[in-house]
């Protein structure tokens, strides 16, 4: 009986271990919109980003913030970007693949190479 | 004599728990299918069926028998707007809760949970016309500014309408 116990309070521990890990639920994306900065995204998030990358494209300063967007039983890397300063736009990598404009298409490139060697 | 009429009546006390042992729970069900028979989300394939330009009654019959959560109009860029508001059933997720027992232990019981998402479906007026429809935060980083750009008012006004409600 107490092997038992034991065992579940482990597992609990395990699972609430795992959640401590900052993640995004789809229902706070709503608090988002284009032209905030960094501090009201944060605030509106309730959660620092993961980390934060810059880069420059064609003189534009672009800044991009990593989350982790929980989406049930998976979840993924979830950005958002600031054009000057400014929320511009935020997405899945392949939404900011298909993302009309170059740009930002190039930005989330270098972004992306800076990401992955991070994490090597 | 008396002795039967004990029994007689034992018989029918025990009638009669039973009756209660089965009309309760059959009681408690009835009642929590009543609450979720009042909100029916909205699906994929309905809001497949919106089309620009589209006016209200054709999106009311694509959109059927999906709960309405609030309807309000607001100001933006100069116009102005009716907005709809559902929310768009977009999967399931499962999960588990642990049902344990003194002598048999614990078992997992698997159990699935709907993911919803909020919805919205926006009328220019006064021509009544569908002008964007779609997920709020899909909405909201549109590349048309001019559809991302009416989105923080018609929040602050669902906020406003919630509140009313």
């Amino acid at each position: 009986m107490i092997c038992i116990r034991n065992t579940l309070a482990m597992i609990a521990l395990v699972v609430l271990t795992a959640c401590g890990t900052a993640q995004l639920y789809h229902q706070q994306l709503v608090s988002l919109d284009k032209g905030m900065n960094s501090a009201q995204t944060a605030s509106a998030l309730q959660q620092p980003p993961l980390s934060v990358h810059e880069t420059k494209v064609d003189g534009i300063h672009y800044t991009f913030h990593r989350y982790f967007l929980s989406n049930g039983r998976f979840g993924d890397v979830y950005l958002l970007c600031f054009e000057e300063g400014k929320l511009k736009y935020w997405g899945y990598i392949d939404e900011f693949r298909r993302y009309p404009d170059l740009r930002i298409n190039k930005a989330m490139d270098a972004v992306l190479l800076e990401i992955r060697a991070a994490k090597k | 004599m008396a002795t039967g009429t004990v029994v007689a009546v034992n018989g029918r006390i025990e009638m009669n728990s039973m009756r209660l042992k089965f009309w309760i729970p059959a009681l408690l069900l009835s009642l929590m299918l009543g609450g979720c028979a009042g909100f029916i989300p909205l699906q994929r394939p309905q809001t497949a069926q919106i089309t620009r330009g589209a006016d209200q009654i054709q999106v009311d019959n694509a959109v059927g028998k999906a709960t309405l959560l609030a309807s309000h109009t607001f100001s933006a860029n100069g116009k102005q707007f009716l907005a709809k508001h559902y929310d768009l059933l977009t999967g399931t997720r499962q999960d588990m809760n642990m049902r344990c027992h003194r002598r048999r232990g614990c078992t997992p019981v698997f159990y699935d949970v709907p993911i919803m998402d909020a919805y919205v479906v926006v009328f220019e007026q006064p021509s009544d016309k569908v002008f964007a429809w779609g997920m709020v935060e899909e909405l909201s980083r549109s590349p048309d500014d001019a559809v991302s750009s009416i989105m923080p008012a018609l929040k602050a006004s669902y906020e406003a309408a919630r509140r009313k409600q």
